[in-house]
């Protein structure tokens, strides 16, 4: 699709199909569901950052009359000794299993040790202190520069850095490093007028998702075993769990619950293998669910990462340059994603010279996991602010030095491919003629802007659409939905169908009811999963045509289909789709189509952030006054849910430039494992967040779909921190610009 | 004949940042890399994602393309 199309039901703004059942409380979350006979689950958590684990003694738990069953590393019958030994082990696996049950050392406070099942929740607690471990404590490795230093203690003896020019001789806590070079960086530095070169860092921050981490699982010898959790991806959970526990993937059923919030924090399994183990061994169903503690020591956040970033530029705007080394914390285990931050750091440029290295940093840590746009905003918040610096420094409007360098259709990313059609110089000129970048700055206020990029992706996606005979029907997806997919799914197949979206009832089915979905995530879901909505409505259409040729004893040429009603090209009769469906059974039976894609053809997105922040010089609080979200959409299938998007990724953006961080003792003890200190934005906190958003369709997709869930929270962080630093006339290299740092910024100027 | 562009890892293993192949299908693109750099690593190289002219597909196996078209190697992106 290239060009504008005219829709009934795209672009609506229609009733979300969950709504309903979401505020009144009746859906049914990851901790709602109680089977008879359930027992529940706790987990023993590591009290050290670091240690050997000589010993674990489970005797006086094991004799504890409410204890069913106790479970530790051991019994991973997929990663065992004799797994081991046959050589048949992948490295990852290993992680995933010694993240979820550690092994023979811990590798973070509230690392999970053993877990238990007893009767009751608060029996499973007590019984915690029944298992005895012998800890040989080591001391903890808790930031890039303290794991990166010579002497620096290992966390896993064997691992050599990947990726380097020579293969490594020695073991350390660099797990990968990644290069990326476009032209001649040595030249393109030559040729500037100007040099800038700052560093940068980012802390470890938490996707934030109200509902914790919960599961039910029923273990069954003789028909699937049935696992039940709130995750963005059922599937993956079951092949995951399937490989860790040496089961067919048919002999395990998952559900995917309603979900609280994910942001790529449930996209991993931490309590569901372990649930498995104990109902297997207690022959009973087993609930487990983390409290909020739980959340922000064991389950994964955001990398923390130090960047710095070099420049080059002529006088009238022209960057020739562009370098950035970037750090990334991995958490305990390897696998930040440096990668995609390094594929993204300079995208939104079209520079002629640019080179990129990545280093993959383990850490005494909780395991990163995604957090949308995972890497990007950590690399692209140092390459914006120091382009925002860049630009105060030549005496160019900052949008307008972005124009002058933009990529745009046919520019060469420094990852490879050249871009097709995006979006990028849309946005900036939207944000340059916008309101708010139009307004007057108000005293003791400060304006930042900054842009931000996300690739978006496909993959496999699978849809049944079944037509009932009186002209309803469902759409049987498996694509979790954590941000209002039903409703776009509903109106895709809509617009397809001729009919109104509420005669379509969105489910999200078990793994058992529907084929394959790849994880929700990566904002794939509208653009993958709704092509594969769209041919499987256009499957249904092809039937209903064929049906009413039947009917009215013509060719299927002979019949059209517009707007829900066949018409007879050979005569002026016509039905509705319900007509059709309810002649369904006398003409073939059941009218169902179906789709199995791979889904290729994601379009890139960029976005623009406008922020204008006032801060109090007394005391170094901030507070943001006004807040402009723009971004390419490529088309806006729910205008509203798409501007939900934006928001919600511009407040999660906020919250990492401003305020969250985790804070850590010397011993590695996480001192603000709660809402109350670990402070994520209020409604109260915030502006309204105000929106734009910028269509230039996607040409894969056939409704020109470009997915929106990411990029949003790409450039809030630059955008905060120029606004920041605009605001106190200091600059700003370090987040969260949190009251205490700022006030250091400020009276470090007077 | 397409041109395979690399970067990275991969171009510092090939010691190019292109070579022209004669394939038009990735399968076939494959076995004429086998023959030019046997010492690539296949395996890595079948986990990534494909890139022709542009577009991204993650899961190339039955991927074709045209005698002129530029294509890619890049790492699959995650989901957040």
């Amino acid at each position: 699709m290239s060009e504008a199309r005219a829709f009934k039901h795209i672009g609506q703004r229609t009733i979300r199909p969950d709504g309903f059942d979401k505020v009144t409380g009746k859906a049914n979350y990851g901790a709602d569901l109680a089977l008879p006979g359930m027992i529940w689950g706790a987990i023993l958590r590591s009290p050290h950052a670091h240690a050997n684990i000589r010993s674990i003694n489970t005797e006086r738990a094991e004799a504890s009359s409410d204890v069913l069953a106790i479970a530790t590393f051991q019994d991973f019958p997929s990663v065992n000794d004799a797994a081991s030994a046959a050589g048949t082990l992948r490295k990852d696996l290993i992680d995933t299993a010694q993240n979820i049950l550690a092994q023979d050392k811990v590798l973070y406070h509230g690392h999970a040790v053993a877990a238990v099942a007893a009767r009751t929740e608060a029996a499973a607690e007590a019984a915690l202190a029944l298992i005895d471990v012998d800890y040989e404590v080591l001391s903890p490795v808790l930031s890039i520069d303290a794991a990166i230093a010579e002497d620096a203690p290992l966390l896993h003896p064997q691992l050599k850095t990947e990726g380097l020019v020579e293969p490594a001789d020695s073991p350390s806590n660099i797990a990968a490093r990644m290069e990326l070079k476009k032209g001649d960086i040595a030249k393109g530095f030559a040729e500037a007028d100007v040099i800038i070169e700052r560093s940068y860092d980012t802390p470890t921050v938490h996707q934030g998702y109200i509902e914790p981490h919960a599961t039910v699982v029923n273990f069954d010898h003789n028909a699937p075993s049935m696992i039940w959790c709130p995750t963005q991806g059922h599937f993956d959970v079951r092949a995951r769990i399937a490989q860790l526990m040496n089961m067919e993937l048919g002999q395990l059923k998952v559900v995917a619950s309603e979900i609280g919030g994910g942001f790529g924090g449930k996209t991993t399994v931490y309590l569901e293998p372990v649930a498995l183990i104990l109902s297997k061994k207690a022959g009973r169903p087993v609930k487990m669910v983390m409290n909020r503690e739980d959340v922000f020591r064991a389950s994964g956040p955001a990398s923390a990462s130090q960047s710095t970033i070099k420049l080059g530029a002529k006088m009238d705007g022209t960057i020739t340059a562009m370098q950035a080394t970037l750090h990334y914390e991995a958490g305990a285990f390897k696998g930040s994603p440096m990668g995609p931050g390094c594929m993204t750091v300079f995208t939104p440029y079209d520079v002629e010279h640019m080179y990129v290295e990545g280093f993959d940093v383990v850490v005494n840590k909780p395991k990163v996991a995604a957090y949308r746009a995972p890497g990007a905003p950590q690399s692209e918040f140092a390459a914006e602010m120091a382009v925002n610096e860049l630009a105060a420094k030549i005496g160019i409007d900052p949008i307008d030095l972005r124009l002058k360098n933009a990529a745009r259709e046919g520019t060469q990313t420094i990852y490879g491919p050249k871009l097709k059609v995006v979006g990028l110089e849309a946005c900036l000129k939207a944000a340059q003629q916008s309101e708010h970048y139009q307004s007057p700055i108000a005293d003791g206020v400060g304006r930042g802007l900054s842009a931000g990029f996300w690739f978006n992706i496909g993959g496999q996606s699978s849809v049944i659409i079944n037509l009932n005979p009186d002209g309803t029907g469902s759409i049987i997806e498996g694509s979790p939905d954590i941000g209002g997919s039903r409703a776009s799914m509903q109106m895709m197949a809509a617009e397809v169908l001729g009919i109104a979206p509420g005669k379509l009832n969105p489910i999200v089915a078990d793994t058992e009811h529907v084929a394959y979905n790849q994880t929700t995530g990566g904002s794939r879901t509208t653009f993958a999963t709704g092509m594969a909505v769209i041919e499987a409505a256009e499957s249904v259409v092809s039937q209903l045509k064929e049906r009413a040729a039947a009917l009215w004893n013509v060719t299927t040429e002979q019949v059209d289909f517009v707007d829900g009603v066949a018409l007879n090209l050979a005569g002026e009769d016509s039905l509705t789709l319900a007509q059709i469906c309810a002649a369904a059974e006398k003409t073939g039976g059941q009218i169902s189509g179906t789709a199995n894609i791979n889904a290729r053809g994601a379009g890139p997105s960029f976005a623009v952030h406008l922020c204008d922040i006032k801060v109090d010089p007394e005391t170094g609080k901030t507070d943001v006054v006004r807040y402009t979200a723009i971004q390419d959409a490529g088309k806006a299938i729910h205008p509203s849910y798409v501007e939900g998007q934006f928001q919600g990724g511009a407040v999660q953006g906020i919250g990492w430039a401003l305020n969250e961080e985790y804070v850590y003792n010397e011993s590695g003890v996480m001192e603000n494992a709660g809402f109350l200190d670990y402070r994520i934005p209020l409604a109260s906190d915030l502006p309204a967040i105000e929106t734009i958003i910028v269509e230039v369709p996607n040409s894969f997709h056939p409704f020109g779909v470009r997915g929106v869930g990411e990029t949003g929270i790409v450039p809030p962080l630059a955008a905060v921190g120029t606004a920041v630093a605009d605001a106190i006339q200091k600059p700003v290299s370090s987040l969260p610009c949190s009251p205490p740092k700022v006030l250091e910024l400020i009276m470090a100027e007077s | 004949m397409a041109t395979l562009k690399l970067s990275g890892a991969l171009a510092a293993m090939a010691g190019c940042e292109e070579i022209e192949v004669s394939a038009t299908a990735y399968r076939g693109l494959l076995q004429e890399i086998d023959s030019i750099l046997p010492e690539w690593d296949r395996a890595k190289i079948e986990s990534m994602a494909f890139v022709i002219d542009g577009e991204i597909v993650d899961e190339p196996f039955l991927a074709t393309f045209e005698r002129d078209s530029e294509l890619h190697f890049i790492e699959k992106i995650a989901a957040g």
